[in-house]
């Protein structure tokens, strides 16, 4: 890991670039120099003592509070959530379409908060392309549950409310790059719609068991400028 | 020990990229840390559960400082565990498994709280609210002196509400540094930030944070010790 050197700056700061270090002074983050020069000014400046006392109040009573107690079964709700992600059930073929509408329900929901949200959305617009190369009839349900049309061999959808700093920290999760502001995501029916519900920071399990699990996708996320 | 089933297709887990041990005395020591990733990258399920264990209140602490609440932190800090769960195979070991633990808390944070915000959700906290300071404490504290407990609970309550007050970016800073005690090195590593962006941000979170708490850490407020 390569080591941080000090900013050294400061045989002669001025004021203000004192008052910008007082808090690194405290924590013993500044140079000699920096040091002998604050020192020196506070012995004269009432108004610059004034501002680092209540600088080292403040940061006393942050390093005497305690770290909230975390709860005490984290690893078995780790554990259950793990186990329910690995056991999402596959619902049977008359469970399939109730399934396929709830999710059709919530899609539309979302749709209407996107189209909301494109007014103010600030930085960017996301399109997601999925290509399905070897798609089943079977595998409409699954297109429909990852926000897709139903029957269609490639489509493309919008999600205007996803920033960019979502998709590349998923993708660097994923152990993804991104180039040109495009990645390739490639894995199951099920692999790409968690990727996809994740980008849309939803509940991976609303999507679970929906997807065929045999079919690989590839999906292609493509950063654009966004609307204004 | 139980090992993790599969979540592969062929249910197998990726091959794991973190250092491995060396015997040679010129290559500094692996980190015990990561030795554990290496072997839950590898699919032992106990050696996973170690980790959580040992990240619980790391996790937990700087989500519940971020986010405020309890019951959204106990659940961001399980979706980061999970995160980290697929993300091992992938963990090349080039930076401290700490540091990348806390980046994936830090990025999720955010992420929750933008996802919060746009639905106005947990704007409103008081301190002065009993729930609010109860959030701050757990029931297995309770062998603790209790008037300890209770200055305890006010104190990061207080702490709380002016961590609210400031924006996320600034917030993150202080709780790395001033809550969680990382280094600015570690803090750089966290955020991605510049040296000089992260001292220079911190100082103008400091600076904010003292003016929200001055009505209780001032001479005249709450008596904190040197």
């Amino acid at each position: 890991m390569t080591r941080l050197e000090l900013i050294v700056n400061d045989k002669n700061p001025s004021r203000d670039e004192m008052r910008e270090q007082l808090d690194a002074y405290i924590d013993g983050f500044v140079s000699e120099d920096m040091r002998a020069a604050i020192e020196a000014a506070l012995a004269q400046d009432d108004a610059l003592r004034a501002e680092y006392e209540a600088l080292r109040r403040t940061m006393s009573l942050l390093h005497q509070t305690d770290r909230p107690a975390p709860p005490v079964d984290m690893v078995a709700r780790v554990r259950h959530r793990l186990a329910a992600e690995r056991a999402a059930p596959m619902p049977g073929d008359d469970e399939m379409d109730k399934v396929v509408d709830l999710a059709e329900r919530r899609l539309l929901k979302r749709a209407v908060l996107f189209t909301a949200s494109v007014g103010i959305a600030a930085a960017a617009a996301l399109f997601v392309v999925v290509g399905l190369p070897q798609m089943a009839e079977g595998g409409a349900h699954g297109v429909a549950a990852a926000g897709l049309s139903l029957g269609a061999r490639a489509a493309t959808i919008s999600v205007a409310d996803v920033a960019a700093t979502d998709v590349e920290m998923l993708a660097s999760e994923a152990g993804l790059t991104m180039l040109d502001g495009t990645l390739v995501f490639e894995g199951t029916g099920a692999e790409v719609a968690r990727f996809v519900f994740k980008l849309r920071s939803d509940k991976q399990a609303e999507v679970r068991g929906v997807v065929p699990d045999g079919e690989r996708i590839r999906l292609t996320v493509k950063l654009t400028p966004g609307a204004p | 020990m139980d090992k993790i089933p599969a979540t592969t297709e062929d249910g197998k887990r990726p091959v794991a990229t973190l250092p491995r041990r060396s015997d040679d005395p010129d290559v500094p020591p692996v980190d015990p840390d990561l030795a554990i990733a290496r072997r839950a990258a590898d699919g032992d399920m106990g050696a996973f559960d170690a980790l959580v264990s040992l990240y619980n209140a790391r996790v937990f602490a700087v989500a519940f400082r971020m986010l405020g609440d309890r019951a959204e932190a106990e659940d961001l800090a399980q979706e980061v565990f999970v995160a980290v769960y697929h993300a091992l195979p992938e963990f090349r070991g080039d930076s401290k498994l700490s540091t990348w633990m806390y980046r994936i808390t830090k990025n999720r944070c955010l992420n929750r709280i933008k996802f919060l915000k746009r639905r106005h959700i947990g704007e409103h906290q008081d301190i002065h609210d009993p729930a609010v300071a109860s959030q701050v404490g757990d029931p297995g504290q309770q062998k603790r002196d209790p008037r300890r407990l209770l200055e305890q609970q006010e104190l990061s309550a207080l702490v709380q509400s002016g961590l609210q007050k400031l924006s996320p970016e600034q917030r993150e800073l202080v709780v790395l540094r001033d809550l969680e005690d990382l280094s600015y090195e570690e803090i750089v590593h966290v955020t991605g930030l510049q040296l000089g962006t992260v001292k220079s941000r911190l100082h103008r979170a400091r600076a904010h944070l003292a003016k929200i708490l001055a009505p209780v850490t001032g001479p005249a407020g709450l008596e904190v010790a040197p």
